[in-house]
Order: C-alpha cells, then structure tokens, then sequence
C-alpha cells in the first residue's frame, strides 16, 4: 500500500466525531434504534462480496417455517448487511470469504429429546466432549446445537416443574411464548447494530429461548453447547434469555468445532433481559478451531436491582470480536465481567466488554486477564459509559495481560465516558511478563521451570476459573496447560 | 478569513467509532489577522543560540535530524494507524501541513552540547485584546546539555482570537530538556498546540503543560524515545470551565532498550466542560527492559461536564512493565468532611484541592512570574483569592 | 573434613555490573549451623543466591559441590531436588496460586510421588501451628497480602515441609518483631531436631541464633571472607561491629 492509500484510508474512517449523544437518547428510549454509526462513506472501504441473495434468505425462512413477521425481518436484515461496511477499528478479517460461506448448513435430522435418538456420529461428537454424561451429572437442562440445527433438547423435569421455559428457538416462535418472543427478538441487538448483527438478523438458526418465571431460582445450571462441524460453515444461532423479576439463573455456553483448511463463520447473538431483582450468571468457555471468525454479539438489559454476571473464556478462534455489553438500566443494577483471553499462534483476538450506566446507583466490575504468545495478538477493548442520569454510578476495572515472549502483541484500548460528577470511576491496567525472579522462587522448592512458569499462569487466570463450575475450571486449566506446552524452551 | 477543517489526536489504535475518540476534526483558520507580540529572555546565555528560518528549512532540519525514525504505516493486526508524519507529533499529519502552510517563519534554538545555562530560555506571546499567530519553533539540544524553554500564551480575559502552536524538539545523547507550555488565553480562544519531540540515547525530556485558558484548545505530544534508556515525562494540569473544549492526544514510542516513560494528569472539569484525554504508552519491539507508566486524576465538579479517558497501552515486546491507572469524579466524601471539621466551607474546601492538584504540577515551572500568573488566573476562575 | 555437605570452593561471582564475590571458599559439613555475617553490600544475600543458582548471579570462576556432586552449572530446580533450601529476604508474590497446593506441589515435584492429602493437611496443620500461623493463610495466595512477618513464618513453613537437607536462610530475621522471632527461631530449631538440617543463617541481629548452637561465624566484607571463626565471633562483631574487620580487608587488599 502507498503512502498516499494509507493517508487516503485513514483520513476517511470515523466521519462522525461526535454521535454519542444520539446514542444516549438511543439508550434511554429503549434500544431499538442504530448503535452505531454506519453510513460511512463506502468507497473507502473494501466491500464484502454479496454471498447472500434474498432467494437464499427465503428459502431459509421456508424451510424453517418461519412466521410473517420473521421472514420480513430476514429480509429487512438481509437489505440491511448489504448495505453496510465491515468495521474498520478490529483484527483484519479479509481471509473471511462471505460469498464462500454456506450460510445454511442443516444436519439430516430432527430435534430429539433423547441421546438415544441423535445419528450415532453426531452423538459420538457430542460424546467426546462428554455432554451427556455433564447433563446427569450437574446440568439442570442441555441443549445442543450441530451446524445450524438444534440436535437435542432436554430439561430436567423438576426444573420444568417450576415453570421454566427451555426450547429451541424455531420452537418458541411459533409456540406458547410465541408473542415474548417477537417482542424481544434482536431488540436489544437490532441488525442495525453491525454488519454481523445484521447478518444474523437475516440468517439465524437455532439457539435456544430461555424464560425464568418469576421469583424462581433455578438450583444448577442450563447448558447450551455449540458444535461447527460443516467445513467452510457458518453458525448463527439466536439466544434469548429472560429471566423475571426475582428469578435467578446459571447459563452456560460451550462451543467447538473441528480444524478445516478453510474459514468458518460464527456470528451468533445473544439478548439477555434481567429484570427487576434478578440474576443471571451467563457462563462461556469458546474453544473454536483456529480457523474459526468470531464475530458474536451478546448483550444484556439490567432493571432496578437486578444483577448480570458474565464469565467469559475465549480460547480458540482464529478471529475474535466480543464485546459482551450490560445496560444497567434500572436503578441499583449491577454487573461483574470476568474474563479471560489466551491468544496463541495465528490468533487475533479483540475482546473485551461495554458497560452502559443508566439508572442510578449502578455498579460494575470488570476482571480481565489476557496472555499472548507464539505471535498471538490479544486485545483488551472496552468502554464504561456512565450517561447523566446515572448519578452514584460506580465502575471498577482492572486489566491484567501476561506477555509470554517478545514475538506476540498484547494491546489495551480502554475508554471511559463520564457525564455526571457524583460518579466514582476507577481503572487500572497492567502489562508485564513472568518475573524471573518468581520463576526462581518456584524453582528453589523444586520445581522445574516449565512446570512454575505454568503455574504462575494458572495462577493469573485464577480469578476467572474460580468463577466456574467445576468440571469447566478444569477444561480450561487443561486448556491453559495445552497452551503452556511447546512454548517451553 | 476562510475556515477548514483538519483531523487531529489520532489515537494510535483505532477503537468504536460511536465513542468519538479515534481523532477530532476541527476548525483552523486559512488566513491570520494580527500577530501576537512575542518576548523572549534567556536567549542572551552562553550555549544558547537562535535564528529565523523558513518554514521549509525549518521543517527539512527537524526531518534530518530525525533520520534514525522510521516512517511507519501499520501496526501489526490492527487496520489502521494514522502515520503519515518523517517527524511525528501529537497532533498529527494534517496539522503539520496546516501550520506550514500559515505560519510565516520558524525559529531554531540550539543549546551546544554540553551547556547548561542557569536561566530558563522564556517565550511570552501576548495575544493583547485579541490576535490571530501561528508560530514554528524547533529545538536542539546538544549531546549532554541541560536546559528549559518556557513558553507562555496569555491574553486580556475575555478575548478571543486564534493560536496555532508546532515545536519540535531533537534531544541528542545525554541531553536533559525540560519543555514547559502554558496557556492562560482569554475565554473566545481557540488553540492548537503541538509537540513532537525525538529522544537519542540516555536523553531525559520532560514535558509540562497547563492548560487552563482558551474555549477550544486542542494540543498533543508524540515522543519518540528512539534511543536505549531515553527518558519522557509528561506532566499535564487541566481545568476546563463554561463550555469549553480540551482534546490531548499523547504519545511515547518506547524503541530503545531500557526506556522509561511517565504520563501524570491532573485534571478539573466544571460547568458543562468537555474534556478528551488519549495517551498511549507504545512499547515497541526491542524495547527490551522499559517501563510505561500513565496516571490520570480527574475532578468532576458539576453534573454537566463530559470526560472522556483513553489509556491506550500497546505492546509488542516481553520484557516491559506497562501500567495505567485512571481516577474520575467527584471530590471524595471523606476528604470533603475532614476540611470541614477544619472550618472550612465546602467551596474553599473544593478551591483548595484543584489548586492542590494544579500545584502539583505547576510547582515545578523554574519562573515566579509565570506562577504567580497562573495562580492570578486560577482565583480568577473560582472568583476568590 | 569428613561428611562434608557443601563445598564451596574459589568461588567469583558477577552481575552485569560487575563481580562482587572473589575467591569465596567455604566448607559445610551434616547437621552444622553457619552463620554469615557482614556489612550491607558485602554481598551475603549473593552468596546465598548463587549457592541457590539464581540465573542473575554469573559464576565467573570457582565450583560449588553439593553432596560430593557439582551443582556450579545446576538449575535451581535440581538444586532444590538435591535437598538445598533457599528462606528468602523478599519472598514473591504469586497470585492464584495457594500457599497450601504449591506446597503440595513442590513435595509431588521433589519426591516424585503424589503426595497422600490427608498426611500432607494433616502435617501442615500441625506445623502452622507450631509456627502460629493462622489456619486460614494455608488457603490464600502465595505470599499475597501476608505481612513481612507473615511470609518469612511462611519460608519456614515450606522449609519444614519440605525437609531439606541445607537450608539458607536469608534475613529471615530482619523486620520481625521479638515474638515473631522467637517463633521463627523454634521453626528453625524444629527443623534441626527433626532432620539434623544443615543451615546457612545470613543475618544482623543474634536473636535468632540465641537458642541456636552456633558451630561456625564467617564474616564477608566486599565480597572477600575475611575472616571464620566460633560462636564467640558473633558476640564479638555485636561490641566491636564491623570496622575492624573491614579495615583488615582494606590492609589486605593494598598489601596485594
């Protein structure tokens, strides 16, 4: 590129200098208005070819029996994407070839309510990664998603006793929750959001609708697990999560897919709505192959009182962007962020969180811990926007990354936004390395020096697995510690 | 009288857009009406010497100079960077052009290697009852010189005009450069005041800035800390009253071994103030051995002010120790209380603490005039002595 | 001398900076209690570090022989495997790591065995008591918040677990408080009795030695010994200080 291409291209990013306060009324409207600024002027930026049509959207809309609402919606969508530019601030994703991508890939099966009856290879998938003996064991209800189609979905019969609502999404359109459903559907992340979000508005598959009654706490956890496993595909599935006044629920959230040679495309979305005094903990461990884009969308709607806890493990991908976002509303609500990102060879991963203070007396919390190594690229980016109403907010963060050699690169891009006076707003990051001298420390009691150094890290991502259950603080040790080696010299 | 308007303080990695921080556009005046009157001391020392030039012979040295400097486009994984400068400064690009194209001349002010004069170098533009200036300095300092320049903007209280500011500054080996700027502009201002400054091996640049006058005022630092074990400090004190603007970009490129690198802000914002802060710490490559240290201490006083902080830290090397830490609200309850069982009045009490955060960095300018000044403009402000 | 456990001999030792220890040679033998005493900077904690095989610390001449093996080139996970102990002046912080399972850990990685819990909670517990340490520290983050009291109680705790055959230990007296010696001095007595522990003490003060039967004094200025002698050496450098010998060294080193 020559001098004159790079000035030309940086001078036309970014038109608008100063939307943000459209963006505030967006917030306190409601959220169904754009987020984000889009109509930048579109010759500056390289284009994504149109792998989709509106005769593929339809067909799709067909096939899964979509009400008229939602096939309009696919289209509008659809309209939308086509229109709108790839973002220009992330990790490059010029090796993702929209128009290669078969946006729709269905499994040559129906959903099942027993393991019993899934095809025996998709079951074999799943059993490798030991889901349904995790569904026994310590799972309140599974679901579990192969390509686009939900496979299997089970929930345990005292939880379904206590009213809670666990189905797939194509279900719940059209069934008893039909209207909720439409009610909520991509408000939160409206297509306008992003091209991605967008994208998904257009395409989506499967997922999972989840309703929490009021005042009911739900004793263990509800279990999604993703599985991408059509080479060059795409997976879009749609999460929608209400829990009501007073309730409390755990979600988990798995995802995996085998190694191909070409991309694949995961750009799902997931709306989580917490009302009046409730809780929700929204639990990931994303170990993609490293081929995978990860463009996903997940954000969450607090009301007064209520309380968002996300735990966040972003191990695979070959590109991330997540940002999972909390609206804290409602006077009194709060969310606490945890999150861990590892990125190894051939990764680039932009996560990080948005916190948008609204009500009075919210709070936040943001933990993050980030590792680069093997020429990883790791970003940490966030904002904390605390918007005038929000009087008392308070917001915490703290940044940690681990720089394990000098070939990798580990960015911190935090912004804070503050626009009333009683507010307390506190940040502080932190870049470094191992200390030798804490290697030597381990080493004097015996310790070799691969095993300190992985302890060492075991202990930074500490804080973040002990958010976990159990069995996946273990998954994602064993995920650490298979990162740590072959990085031993 | 024609106005354009340029992009400036790119922050050196993109983010969301909808923030509004990855640059700022801005108004600049085509042509200027009235120069500010300019007074300097200092210059008469032994190893001090000036000289006006052109702007291109002035803008062709500083390129020389900073030969060793990489130009640079992109950095690795991210999409794009706005770099387009041989010799970059915290405004940018775009502003540089600009100021060529108005400024008139430029001056060159050496220190000789090994100099240390006594006196701060001091340059007083007095914008009067108003005046339109723009003005190019480059500064050299010699391999193991010692010395400050002092520069000061001031005008009548309520008057309005235009300033446009680019100093570069080329430290050599061992050379010790202390660059103070202060800005006590009437309240119809609007500035733009840019630093680029290039720091050789063992060289300490230290950089002081208050900025406490003017209606928009928009200034940026890039130092490129080019030599192993070069040192920058960056001091800023900032108080932004009615509704005025402050956009700060800075930056220092940490390449050589053993770098250090320090940011220190201290900031109040009231009435319906609108303040940006960019500063990034860019630990580069072979930075092997440095540290990166930025802090920012942000006073809210009333509902209505907009503070935005951006505490960028990029890292491409292992072996560094990067931090940041940024404080923003409210005066705390604790502290408020203890004045007051003190007797003193919660304004007084609130006085005291924005002088004392103020003083903490000007304390360190070496000119009794030029803090009385401040302190003049400071009362004048809260209404008090 | 017979049974001798450690050997250092003609030892040089330099930083990037420079060399500070020249031509140290030292003899260790089983069950013995040395004692080194000197001026700040002489370069005592140096001399603990290299004999631990701190990578800082260049070995520019000389070897050092553990158990009749030379351990001069040895990384100091061997050296530990070896049965050497290091109690540090500023233990490090490892966050989210407990003091319990690095403990635990660091026995699995000595004996090569997995370490049988309930023997293990049960032997630590009773040695944090000995130590007073409370309980709750067994659970908490390596070194992380503990007081300087806190984390030298705890260096001796992993001394006592882990039951080397020589220990080092450097200033693990300075800072503390009378009480805390006194139950620091009673850790390292423990671990006398229970092992016949060989012991390296760098320190100030001679509190901690008190109920200590000390066989050997060196004293290290500028990184020369200057001179070796009994117990009685201790009480001697408390009157007197540290002069005398210093200006010993300085005749020495204008008569070379």
């Amino acid at each position: 590129m020559s001098d004159a291409e790079v000035k030309d291209r940086a001078v036309h990013f970014d038109p608008a200098i100063d939307n943000s306060k459209d963006d505030i009324n967006a917030y306190l409207e409601g959220t169904d208005r754009s987020l984000y600024d889009f109509k930048d002027d579109e010759k500056d930026f390289y284009k994504v070819k149109e792998g989709l049509t509106p005769e593929i959207v339809d067909q799709i809309s067909k096939e899964k029996h979509d009400p008229e609402w939602m096939h309009e919606f696919r289209l509008k969508s659809l309209d939308l994407y086509n229109r709108m530019q790839v973002p220009a601030w992330g990790p490059p994703i010029d090796g993702l070839h929209m128009d290669q991508i078969v946006t729709y890939v269905r499994p040559n099966t129906k959903m099942k309510g027993s393991w019993d009856e899934v095809p025996e290879e998709i079951k074999s998938a799943f059993d490798k990664l030991g889901i349904p003996k995790a569904e026994h064991e310590y799972l309140a209800g599974v679901g579990a998603q192969y390509d686009s189609e939900l496979v299997y979905h089970n929930l345990q019969d005292f939880v379904a006793q206590q009213g809670v609502v666990y189905t797939d999404m194509e279900s719940a359109l059209t069934g008893e929750y039909a209207d909720m459903v439409k009610e909520y559907f991509m408000k939160l992340v409206p297509p306008t959001d992003h091209k991605f979000a967008a994208l998904h508005g257009a395409v989506w598959s499967g997922g999972s609708f989840v309703y929490v009654p009021k005042g009911v706490k739900v004793s263990i956890p509800l279990q999604s697990y993703f599985r991408l496993n059509a080479k060059g595909a795409g997976q879009f599935e749609h999460t929608l999560i209400i829990v009501d006044e007073g309730a409390d629920l755990h979600f988990i959230e798995g995802c995996s897919a085998p190694k191909w040679n070409v991309a694949n495309l995961h750009a799902g979305c997931v709306e989580l709505y917490v009302k009046k005094n409730a809780r929700l903990r929204y639990s990931t461990i994303e170990n993609w192959s490293k081929n995978m884009y990860n463009l996903n969308t997940k954000r969450a709607l607090v009301e007064e009182g209520g309380r968002m806890e996300w735990v966040s493990g972003s191990f695979g991908s070959h590109v991330s962007y997540l940002y999972p976002t909390t609206i804290l509303k409602g006077k009194g609500a709060d969310c606490e962020y945890t999150g861990i990102t590892f990125a190894g060879k051939g990764q680039d991963l932009d996560t990080g969180t948005r916190m948008v203070h609204i009500g009075e007396n919210t709070t936040s919390l943001v933990t993050t811990k980030s590792l680069s190594k093997d020429g990883g690229i790791s970003t940490y980016r966030s904002a904390v926007e605390i918007m005038p109403s929000a009087h008392g907010a308070k917001s915490s963060v703290d940044c940690q990354s681990l720089m394990l050699d000098n070939i990798s690169r580990s960015d911190t891009i935090p912004e804070m936004d503050v626009r009333v006076n009683d507010a307390d707003v506190g940040h502080e990051a932190k870049i470094g390395r191992i200390s030798d001298e804490a290697v030597f420390y381990l080493m004097s009691r015996g310790i070799s020096e691969a095993e300190a150094r992985a302890m060492i890290v075991s202990g930074f991502a500490n804080p973040v697995s002990k958010e976990l259950p159990l069995e996946y603080a273990a998954e994602m040790n064993n995920l650490i510690k298979l990162e740590m080696e072959g990085s031993m010299s | 009288m024609n106005e354009q308007d340029i992009r400036i303080n790119h922050l050196p990695c993109l983010t969301w857009n909808r923030l509004g921080v990855n640059h700022r556009s801005v108004p600049v005046k085509s042509g200027l009406e009235g120069a500010a009157k300019l007074m300097e001391s200092g210059l008469d020392q032994d190893g001090i010497t000036s000289e006006n030039v052109t702007v291109s012979e002035a803008e062709a040295y500083a390129d020389s100079l900073a030969h060793g400097i990489r130009r640079e486009k992109y950095v690795a994984g991210k999409t794009a960077i706005y770099m387009t400068q041989a010799f970059q400064t915290g405004l940018g690009g775009e502003f540089t052009d600009y100021i060529d194209k108005v400024a008139g001349d430029a001056s060159i002010y050496r220190v000789a290697a090994n100099a240390k004069p006594a006196k701060p170098v001091i340059l007083n533009y007095d914008f009067g009852a108003g005046a339109d200036d723009a003005a190019i300095h480059v500064i050299v300092a010699g391999e193991n010189s010692e010395s400050t320049f002092l520069i000061n903007y001031r005008s009548d209280a309520d008057a309005a005009g235009f300033s446009a500011v680019g100093t570069k500054v080329i430290l050599g080996k061992g050379a010790k450069l202390n660059l103070i700027k202060v800005n006590l502009l009437g309240s119809g201002f609007e500035q733009l005041d840019d630093t680029g400054a290039v720091a050789e091996e063992s060289a300490v640049f230290s950089f002081r800035q208050m900025e406490l006058g003017g209606a928009e005022t928009y200034s940026g630092c890039y130092v490129d800390q080019n030599g192993q074990k070069s040192e920058a400090y960056i001091d800023s004190g900032y108080m932004v009253s009615e509704d005025h603007t402050l956009d700060l970009n800075y930056v220092t490129a940490q390449r050589g071994k053993k770098t250090v690198s320090n940011f220190n802000f201290k900031g109040v914002l009231q009435d319906r103030a609108r303040k940006t802060l960019r500063d990034t710490i860019d630990f580069r490559n072979g930075s092997a051995g440095s540290v990166g240290d930025e802090q920012e201490d942000v006073l809210l006083l009333d509902p209505t002010v907009v503070n935005k902080s951006v505490p960028v830290i990029l890292c491409e090397e292992e072996d560094v120790d990067g931090r940041h830490g940024a404080s923003i609200g409210r005066l705390s309850e604790d502290m408020l209380y203890y004045l007051e069982t003190r007797g003193l009045s919660e304004k007084v009490a609130t006085v005291m603490m924005v002088r004392g955060r103020l003083h903490s960095i000007e304390r360190e300018i070496p000119d009794d005039e030029t803090q009385n000044a401040i302190d003049a403009f400071i009362s004048e402000q809260f209404g008090m002595d | 001398m017979s049974d001798q456990l450690l050997q250092v001999k003609d030892l040089s030792v330099s930083i990037e900076e420079g060399e500070i220890l020249h031509d140290v040679n030292l003899n260790i033998g089983k069950g013995e209690t040395h004692v080194l005493m000197g001026p700040n900077g002489a370069g005592k904690s140096t001399l603990g570090n290299t004999l631990m095989g701190n990578p800082v610390y260049h070995v520019t001449n000389g070897q050092i022989l553990f158990d009749g093996e030379d351990i001069t080139k040895a990384t100091t996970d061997k050296r530990a495997r070896a049965g050497m102990f290091m109690s540090f002046q500023n233990p490090l912080e490892v966050p989210g790591l407990s003091l319990e399972s690095f403990i635990r850990n660091a026995l699995r990685q000595q004996t090569g065995q997995p370490v049988k819990i309930m023997k293990f909670k049960k032997q630590l517990e009773e040695t944090m008591e000995l130590l007073q340490m409370d309980p709750s520290y067994a659970d908490r983050d390596l070194n992380v918040g503990f007081s300087g009291g806190e984390k030298k109680k705890a260096e001796i705790l992993q001394m006592l677990m882990l039951n080397p055959k020589f220990a080092i230990l450097d200033e693990t007296d300075s800072g503390l408080d009378v009480d805390a010696v006194r139950t620091v001095s009673k850790g390292i007595e423990e671990y006398h009795k229970r092992s016949d522990g060989a012991l390296l003490i760098i320190t100030h003060s001679t509190k901690i030695l008190e109920s200590l039967k000390v066989d050997y004094t060196h004293v290290l200025v500028k990184g020369t010994l200057v001179t070796t002698g009994g117990a009685d050496l201790v009480d001697k450098i408390n009157d007197q200080g540290f002069e005398k010998y210093i200006e010993q060294y300085e005749k020495e080193a204008e008569e070379k």
